[in-house]
């Protein structure tokens, strides 16, 4: 949302927060709810693959780690753009915001590299169990990431354009509320899905 | 009034003897834990429902309005009272739930002792039997030994099915990939009828099975019968029908030991002729019935795998102004036209239904028209109908009742309308495209798999949803950040009107509950759509994931369509009694603790899957939690009422419907917790009673009561009260007639979901009685729609607080400004415009005062839901151009959102 919004909303609010906080707030609350369900499919279908590929034969833990780290490193970019737009260095603010989105970006390739070669070992949507609750998984969480990138990438051209200012703290934040909460949620995924392989 | 029911029940109980498919006649020790246990819980519901409608109707007496009364003196509340009416239910609670639990650890322990293993196993549309000790496989009717112990092990051949011999006992359901079980003794012999009781496709009407329980002798012929080699009789009719079988297709499926005939996908016919009915048991064993089903199995059974022919106002602008409004008065009108027209809607797919089965073995309606009425029938009423009517409400009011001047993303809002209509539309779409949905609105897995719904029907049901879902959320969203964030000085959480609380209650369930659903259902799309196998029992999926998660958003979406009309009463009761809510923090922290407990209890509605003995204890004292939220609410209430001085206009007369209907509902809810009372009940017409008291007596009549009383406000005009009271009274009848005989009807032993019955199992006259009820009940809602007309036309003018409201929506004009308030209103107390808190400044609209600057119009959110069903259409058919154009437009629209101001 552009600046005037955000200008006309916090004008007066009850609680002093501003309203898109609430809602990002909410929605993650939300979002939570969403990914817990796939999780538990995800868990309650382990072991039940009937014919294989199954994730012991093709998991590749060490290559997921460094993929994880570039996404870890991503949220700390997004702390640091954050922080320099709220000082109102611009000119900073916007190289960590395409920092953030790089490294984003880095960990998308990551995904891409690994659901191909799954695909290679035979391993599709359809071949079991495993298979349909492991892309739908980590493809939703891909799908946040992708849409976070987004995001980034526009408010840096936004930046670009100068219509990027201190006064869009508030607009940084807020995607980074997204951002790291998308973050926290691969960590979860990565213990889960890898590390109790 | 309320007494007729009582009046009726003790009645009709007389008559429920005789019936062969009855739960009220039990004659096994199964059946008779689960009749012991009901009684019990019966006599409790008797007393709390004499006590309740009582003390109501003392109040609607003793309390009404006398010219030149006193003004009742403004009671608060009161502690020790608060602290005796949570003690009362919990007590009378605890009474139900010992004997409960009991009974549920002794019908779902394994079978003491040594008892005669039967597996059944369930097939669309017919039951297997196999006797492994005995080597006896038979198909649809089975024997037993009287005063023998029998352990049915259920499986699954396709989908979910229920094994229920009503007077036998309760259900049990068969699960593909799961084995369950139930084990009773018979004492006497007889025949006992069944049938499936959980739906299961086109001809789930038509599984029935009949028990034969018979001495031990009798028993041991029977067997030796079965186990000889068929023998064909010399007649020339036998020799022939003999050859034409085995020259056939029949003996692809079917087997007859002793002949080339091995098939095992039909039922075995080996003694065919022993039995006493066919196709089923839906059908009589005799020469002319077999020629009929031979003929034609397809109009015998629909859908049966046998192949026919073997053998043979202030708004002023156009309607681009309303497209593009942002204004939540508008946005709450354009919730309420069409949510009421679909309320329309789902009310002629109801009597559709109803008109089917006034009479036994109707030909009216085809199971096939009939499984999309029912399926559509029950999503329309719940999503497209009562929550987007609540939304209407929470649209129009909430932001008044805060003192704001719209919501807190007044672009969002209009997005969340367009999204709901446009996806009810391209949900209903599907009337015109190979037919509705047809799978239930609770669209079980299995029966919903490509295999056994093939065609779009429950894509249409599956895409649907799940943008119905999008609207849902970001609704809530924006609900719940205007009311934390928006309300006007003064106005503490703990000042806040009811409805408003319960819309805030209301907004946290949806987007905790909806997540659930969308997984849920976008599983199901790509098993559907890309082949995974997450409900394909072979590859390990199973089935009841999907149970699970439905019904975690299932349940709490109960509440989600309830709290609303609670509030709405927790307003309209004060007004009209001229005090206080009594207990208002009482009220308030009750909503909020159902909240809480919608969560916790979504396996009540798997009672009869078989989930062991510790997760129904469970399960059971959670669901009785609630009932004493919700008995602190009514009592608070009466309470509200006594003392008071009644008003009688139309929204208290809706309101009192509903305290009078709404706790018949929850005393039936209370007897479902009971999860081995439930056994009987589950997939009934008794549930189908039960959900009807809740939603229609209970939800719809609160809703009618807040149209009543907010219909002035909205329209500037007041609405005929002679009308209102007519529309009441028709509409309180009709309602009773209507349902009440189908708690009768689900104890006789009739399924829910079933488009046809047959004649002399007791149903006849109370499907009759509540088809004209029905009736009735449709025209009941063309009084409310003439009336409304009237008034739009020439109702008498409202002014701005025609009721004497309390609340700060009656402050402003009728209809508001589209700016609500010039001046941001304080407030002081809970009821600021009420004279004995003239500490208030009435915030009234002062003409000296400039006009606020309001949000302007945009195009942008119409049009990325306009995206929204694109991309939706495009997945539905598979169209890759409109997935990409679905995609770009939503982009354009989320772009142009947000970089075009919100005001110029």
């Amino acid at each position: 949302m552009s600046q005037t919004d955000a200008a006309a909303m916090e004008l007066h609010t009850a609680t002093g927060l501003p309203n898109r906080k609430i809602l990002m707030w909410t929605f993650i609350g939300s979002e939570c709810m969403l990914f817990g369900s796939l999780i538990v499919t995800y868990l309650v279908y382990r072991g039940r693959s009937v014919v294989g590929p199954y994730p012991e034969e093709l998991l590749n833990i060490p290559f997921i780690t460094v993929t994880t780290f570039v996404l870890l490193m991503s949220s700390l970019m997004m702390v640091l753009a954050l922080s320099a737009v709220q000082r109102g260095d611009m000119k900073w603010g916007k190289v960590w915001l395409l920092m953030t989105a790089v490294l984003g970006m880095v960990f998308l390739a990551g995904q891409v590299y690994e659901f191909t070669h799954f695909v290679h070992e035979g391993l599709t949507l359809q071949t079991n169990l495993f298979g349909g609750s492991f892309f739908l998984l980590t493809g939703t969480h891909g799908a946040h990431v992708t849409v976070g990138v987004i995001w980034l990438l526009s408010l840096f051209f936004m930046g670009l354009r100068g219509r990027l200012t201190q006064a869009n703290a508030e607009t940084v934040e807020i995607a980074g509320l997204y951002w790291h909460f998308v973050d926290v949620v691969w960590i979860v995924l990565f213990t889960l899905i890898y590390l109790l392989v | 009034m309320p007494a007729l029911p009582v009046l009726l029940s003790a009645v009709l109980a007389g008559c429920g003897g005789p019936f062969p498919q009855s739960a009220l006649d039990p004659a096994s020790d199964f059946a008779w834990k689960l009749q012991d246990l009901w009684e019990g819980i019966f006599f409790w519901a008797v007393i709390v429902f004499v006590v309740v409608e009582a003390a109501l109707i003392i109040a609607i007496i003793r309390f009404r309005e006398r010219p030149g009364g006193p003004k009742p003196k403004a009671t608060h509340g009161n502690t020790l009272l608060e602290i005796a009416w949570t003690l009362a239910p919990a007590l009378v609670l605890v009474l139900i739930a010992v004997p409960t639990i009991r009974t549920i650890w002794d019908v779902d322990s394994p079978p003491p002792g040594e008892s005669m293993v039967v597996e059944a196993i369930g097939h669309q549309w017919w039951w297997e039997f196999r006797y492994p000790e005995l080597g006896v496989v038979t198909a649809n009717e089975f024997h037993i030994p009287a005063g023998r112990q029998v352990d049915i092990r259920l499986t699954s051949a396709d989908v979910i099915h229920s094994f229920w011999i009503p007077r036998i006992g309760g259900k049990r359901d068969v699960i593909p990939g799961h084995e369950t079980r139930i084990w009773f003794t018979v004492d006497s012999a007889g025949l006992y009828l069944g049938q499936c009781a959980e739906f299961c496709g086109l001809s789930h009407a038509l599984m029935k099975m009949e028990l034969v329980v018979e001495e031990a002798v009798d028993f041991d012929a029977w067997v030796a019968g079965q186990l000889a080699e068929a023998v064909a009789d010399d007649s020339v009719l036998a020799a022939s029908g003999g050859q034409a079988f085995q020259q056939s297709g029949c003996i692809a499926c079917h087997t007859i030991r002793g002949t080339m005939a091995q098939g095992i996908l039909g039922p075995d016919l080996t003694h065919v002729g022993s039995r006493r009915r066919i196709a089923s048991g839906i059908l009589d064993n005799d020469l002319e019935s077999m020629a009929r089903w031979l003929e034609d199995p397809q109009a015998v059974k629909p859908g049966a795998r046998m192949d026919s022919g073997q053998l043979a106002g202030t708004y002023s602008g156009g309607l681009w102004s309303w497209i593009t409004t942002v204004d939540h008065k508008r946005i709450g009108v354009m919730y309420a036209l069409s949510a009421f027209f679909f309320f329309l809607v789902g009310g002629v797919e109801a009597l559709l239904i109803r008109l089917q089965l006034g009479s036994p073995e109707s030909t009216l309606i085809d199971p096939d028209l009939y499984n999309q009425l029912f399926t559509m029938h029950g999503t329309t009423m719940v999503f497209l109908a009562v929550m987007p009517l609540s939304a209407a409400f929470f649209n129009f009011i909430v932001p008044l009742q805060i003192g704001a001047r719209d919501v807190a993303f007044p672009r969002l809002n209009a997005f969340s309308f367009w999204v709901f209509f446009l996806g009810a539309l391209f949900l209903n779409a599907s009337f015109l495209f190979g037919g509705a949905p047809d799978a239930g609105w609770f669209g079980y897995a299995n029966l919903t798999s490509t295999q056994y719904s093939p065609g779009m029907r429950v894509d249409f049901w599956v895409i649907g949803l799940i943008v119905l879902g999008v609207s849902s959320i970001a609704a809530a969203l924006n609900f719940i950040v205007t009311i934390i964030n928006l309300r006007c000085p003064g106005m503490s959480f703990m000042r806040l009107p009811l409805f408003t609380w319960m819309t805030l209650v209301t907004s946290f369930l949806l987007v905790m509950a909806f997540p659930a659903i969308t997984v849920g259902l976008v599983l199901l799309m790509f098993d559907r759509m890309f082949g995974t196998l997450f409900f394909v029992p072979a590859a390990g999926g199973d089935v009841l994931l999907w149970q699970h998660l439905f019904w975690i958003f299932g349940h709490p979406e109960v509440y989600i369509l309830l709290l609303p009309a609670l509030g709405m009463i927790s307003e309209i009761v004060p007004v009209f009694s001229r005090k206080p809510l009594f207990g208002y923090p009482f009220v308030v922290y009750s909503g909020v603790l159902i909240a809480f407990l919608g969560f916790g209890v979504w396996a009540h509605h798997m009672f009869s899957v078989g989930l062991g003995p510790i997760a129904n204890t469970v399960f059971s004292a959670a669901t009785m939690l609630i009932a004493i939220p919700t008995g602190v609410k009514i009592f608070n209430w009466i309470a509200t009422l006594w003392g008071g001085s009644l008003r009688l206009k139309t929204p208290l007369y809706f309101s009192l419907g509903f305290i009078a209907m709404f706790i018949i509902g929850g005393l039936s809810g209370v007897m479902h917790s009971s999860a081995a009372s439930d056994l009987q009940q589950t997939d009934t017409y008794f549930v189908v009673a039960h959900i009807h008291y809740v939603l229609f007596g209970g939800v719809m009549f609160a809703l009618f009561a807040g149209m009543y009383y907010w219909i002035p406000k909205i329209t500037g005009r007041m609405m005929s009260e002679p009308l209102g009271k007519f529309h009441f009274w028709v509409m309180l009848v009709a309602f009773n007639l209507t349902f009440f005989p189908q708690h009768f009807l689900g104890m006789l032993g009739m399924p829910r979901r079933t488009f046809t019955y047959e004649e002399g199992l007791g149903f006849e006259t109370m499907n009759l009685m509540s088809t004209v009820g029905s009736l009735l009940l449709g025209a009941s809602t063309l009084i409310f729609v003439w009336n409304l007309f009237r008034t739009l036309r020439k109702g008498p003018r409202a002014g701005s607080n025609p009721w004497e409201g309390s609340t700060l929506e009656w402050s402003t004009g009728s209809p508001p400004a589209h700016y609500n308030f010039r001046l941001t209103p304080a407030v002081h107390s809970r009821d600021p415009l009420w004279a004995d808190d003239t500490s208030d400044s009435a915030p009234g609209d002062d003409p000296s005062l400039p006009e606020p600057h309001m949000p302007d119009p945009s195009a942008y959110p119409i049009l990325t839901a306009i995206g929204i069903v694109v991309l939706a259409a495009g997945g539905l058919t598979g169209t890759l151009l409109a997935v990409f154009t679905g995609v770009a437009v939503i982009l354009i629209g989320i772009y142009g959102w947000a970089f075009q101001p919100l005001e110029h």
